[in-house]
């Protein structure tokens, strides 16, 4: 049940009035219903894996929090950690490490008969795993009492809106917002309205039109003509945003209008200069999880400059294949890794670059460097888009030495399906980066902004692609 | 509250406009960026023609109009064999842009060291009546030594659609986005052919393939053989090409349900079993009239790895052919130059 079919516009006009009308006891009960239901839509039998490791991490919670014995602790933790990596790695791992273990052994002339799993991957799993897990870590550093009871926690883990695809939620954040009765106000109502009909057009209008764009190169065979990677690079890069931004505003969207404040989760991510700055604007949920469960734990920055290198590079590793079980993301991570590392080598000597007092050419050299730093992103995504590393190779090649137009380049459709996506989005976007509010153009002038509404319907009922997914289910 | 309501009214009235303002722009956009072959130039009396230097479904027109780079003038220099290509999508390669027969045909012509100079002068929508106008009254002046034509034969299929509609529909219709509103289909061709055959008051049971189409192509054929004989050109004639079969016809169906929303009084079953019927009266015309028959379909399979769908060529496809009318071609030359 995706947030943009009429499906869900019906699950959820069922579900909201009766949400309206109960109590916050009730209100609780009606939404953990719901949320197995939607996740049941999707395919019933992996219910109750959601359940065990709502039912695991719960009671791994309480004994955890129980007991001042800290072996006893540290065993409840490790036992909590080994059942969501298990579950994640058998779900989404095992085939991948197989195959990458039969290649391997070929190398060395062994060969090795496999055996592969036929199963499908579980939706949300990285997302509801890694929430789940950061609520035993939470109680296990005594940063949060466990929940009460184990509905409130099971509601915790999986609240429709974000269940399948994030933000990944802190316990210490949404828990308590389960627990407390909530409020719905007039004005968070159209707020959450407002969220929900600009995720609605960022997926369906911008992100699944670039997708035809981006679609059209990645799956034609080499040789590529290297304006047309370019093009489908930049089309990807916002295709991806968009998606995943879509998504996550429609969830913070659905959970305002039901009195729920869910995190954000990209804050104007090509506006950033640097690796650092990119990772505290895109998916701030999962940067921060890895930063506090995986990055700090390591160590950090505080042993000496190479184990942070090490740091970095690990937990961006680690990041790229919590994206899939697939060599491009481990090289995507790595890449991202890297960025991160030479950033940190560079970064003093770029401090030490006199500032300019004029406010214009400063702006000027913010630009330059968002623009080539947006370039480096998307040398990355050609790493994740592409269907193996060859590819990527290929297209990578196209764009160093076949950078030319010739009587097929399609120009004119890309240029009118990107130019007229990507407008209406830098207009949006430069509103909230100059306010500093990500709900800028929900602040306009009321006229302004009914305008921009006609538009964004306007583009919804005539140039929706129906029929694509959001990519991050596929992690 | 009349204040507030005054307010309620504005704002409505600013979405309203805001959509019809857009749809404006929309309009005046598909015109100049990506225009439907039906505006490229309106003459309806000889179809339509590519305007020169134009885009059409991203794909490049020359300066004649024709998908084709500038590689030749309208002047024809006279030790080279003109080869001129009329057809429709089909042959302008709508499907697969840079492979389209005429370019392979003119590729295996200079490979096997004959001098010649390929036009591909189809245009996507045309009618098998429109393509013998246009040749008549605008592509003669091009001069071809060789004719070939190969296009789908849908243009038989009846007339296009023309919706009735009530004095307030028209009105509405004002609006662009109204219009645009209005003209929104369904994705599903077998519901958008419902609801044309719906929108048209045409009852299933009335539907069926035109009664007089046979006998319209046997007149253009007639045309077209006429004009060719006078200008001292070389036709060369050929099946309509096809992927569906009695036995296949199922698979495809779809496509059929698809296309025949343009002509929804026509039968889908019933399209199918005129082909061959279509096809035995080209080859009884060119063996009445002495005209070569190039039997294009030799080597062509009947499956997806040489059609897109029903009729449109994959590259495979489109090299089959263009290899059929070589053959052709120099048997053709060779009998000529023997006083055959």
């Amino acid at each position: 049940m995706l947030f943009n079919t009429y499906q869900f516009a019906l699950f959820f006009l069922i579900v909201y009035p009766l949400y309206l009308i109960s109590g916050h006891k009730w209100q609780n009960r009606i939404l953990l219903v719901s949320s197995y239901i939607f996740y049941g839509c999707w395919d019933w039998r992996f219910l109750s894996l959601l359940a065990l490791t709502t039912a695991i991490d719960h009671y791994c919670a309480v004994k955890i929090y129980g007991t001042e014995d800290i072996r006893r602790r540290k065993f409840f933790l490790g036992i909590s950690v080994c059942s969501n990596l298990t579950v994640l790695g058998f779900f989404k791992y095992f085939n991948f490490f197989a195959s990458s273990l039969q290649d391997l052994l070929s190398v060395f002339g062994l060969h090795a008969e496999m055996r592969f799993l036929n199963i499908i991957l579980p939706v949300g799993i990285s997302f509801y795993t890694f929430q789940s897990l950061s609520y035993t870590i939470d109680v296990f550093r005594r940063n949060l009492k466990p929940a009460p009871r184990l509905q409130d926690f099971a509601l915790f883990v999986s609240y429709f809106p974000q269940l399948v695809a994030g933000p990944i939620e802190r316990a210490t954040h949404l828990l308590p917002q389960v627990l407390a009765p909530r409020r719905i106000s007039i004005d968070r109502f159209f707020e959450g309205c407002y969220l929900i009909f600009w995720g609605l057009f960022e997926k369906v209008y911008i992100a699944d039109n670039l997708a035809k764009t981006a679609d059209a190169v990645f799956s034609a065979p080499a040789p590529y003509n290297g304006i047309q990677v370019l093009l489908a690079l930049y089309a990807f890069a916002f295709q991806i945003f968009c998606d995943f931004d879509g998504y996550s505003n429609m969830a913070r969207g659905l959970g305002r209008i039901m009195g729920f404040d869910i995190m954000v989760n990209f804050n104007l991510p090509y506006f950033s200069t640097d690796p650092r700055e990119f990772w505290q604007r895109w998916h701030i949920s999962l940067s921060t999880w890895l930063k506090d469960y995986l990055y700090i734990p390591l160590g950090g920055n505080r042993r000496g400059e190479l184990i942070t290198y090490r740091n970095l590079a690990l937990t961006m590793l680690i990041g790229g294949l919590w994206h899939g079980a697939a060599w491009t993301f481990v090289a995507w991570g790595a890449y991202h890794g890297m960025l991160l590392v030479l950033y940190r080598i560079f970064q003093p000597y770029l401090a030490k670059v006199p500032l300019i007092k004029s406010r214009l050419m400063n702006g000027a050299w913010t630009f330059v460097r968002a623009v080539f730093f947006f370039h480096l992103v998307c040398a990355g995504w050609l790493l994740f888009r592409a269907g193996s590393m060859a590819q990527a190779w290929d297209m990578l090649y196209a764009v160093l030495y076949n950078l030319r137009v010739t009587q097929y380049t399609p120009i004119p459709s890309y240029f009118w399906l990107m130019a007229s996506s990507l407008s209406i989005l830098l207009i949006v976007q430069l509103s909230q980066r100059a306010r500093g509010d990500l709900m800028a153009v929900f602040k306009w002038p009321r006229a302004l902004k009914t305008a921009l509404y006609g538009i964004m319907f306007y583009l919804i009922l005539f140039y929706a692609s129906p029929g694509y997914h959001f990519i991050y289910f596929q992690f | 509250m009349v204040k507030k309501a005054f307010s309620i009214a504005v704002y409505i009235a600013v979405f309203c406009g805001t959509l019809e303002i857009m749809a404006q722009l929309d309009y005046y956009r598909i015109m100049a960026v990506d225009p439907p072959f039906e505006t490229i130039q309106d003459k309806t009396d000889i179809g339509f023609k590519g305007v020169k230097y134009g885009v059409w479904q991203n794909i490049r027109l020359n300066r004649y109009g024709f998908h084709d780079f500038d590689i030749y003038l309208k002047e024809k220099k006279t030790h080279r064999i003109r080869i001129m290509c009329l057809g429709d999508s089909v042959t302008f390669g709508t499907f697969s842009a840079p492979y389209n027969w005429p370019r392979f045909l003119q590729s295996i012509l200079r490979a096997n060291k004959v001098d010649a100079e390929v036009i591909n002068a189809s245009m996507p929508g045309n009618t098998y009546t429109q393509l013998v106008d246009l040749f008549e009254k605008e592509y003669i002046g091009f001069r071809p030594d060789i004719l070939l034509i190969y296009k789908d034969f849908r243009s038989y299929l009846g007339e296009p659609f023309k919706e009735k509609e009530g004095r307030w529909k028209r009105l509405l219709r004002k609006s662009y986005f109204i219009e645009r509103f209005l003209d929104k289909e369904p994705e599903d061709p077998r519901a958008r052919l419902a609801l044309k055959r719906r929108k048209a008051k045409i009852k299933d049971s009335d539907c069926g393939i035109a009664k007089d189409a046979i006998p319209n192509y046997v007149k253009d054929l007639e045309r077209l053989i006429r004009i060719c004989r006078q200008n001292g050109i070389m036709l060369i004639l050929s099946p309509f090409p096809n992927l569906t079969t009695e036995e296949n016809k199922g698979a495809y169906m779809d496509y059929i349900y698809a296309l025949v929303c343009y002509y929804p009084a026509v039968d889908p079953e019933q399209c199918l079993k005129s082909m061959t019927e279509f096809n035995d009266t080209t080859r009884k015309m060119a063996e009445a009239n002495g005209i070569p028959y190039a039997d294009i379909t030799m080597g062509l399979e009947h499956n997806m790895e040489y059609f897109h769908d029903d009729c449109h060529l994959s590259p495979k496809g489109a090299w089959v052919v263009a290899r059929n009318y070589a053959e052709c071609i120099f048997n053709t030359l060779k009998d000529r130059r023997a006083g055959k």
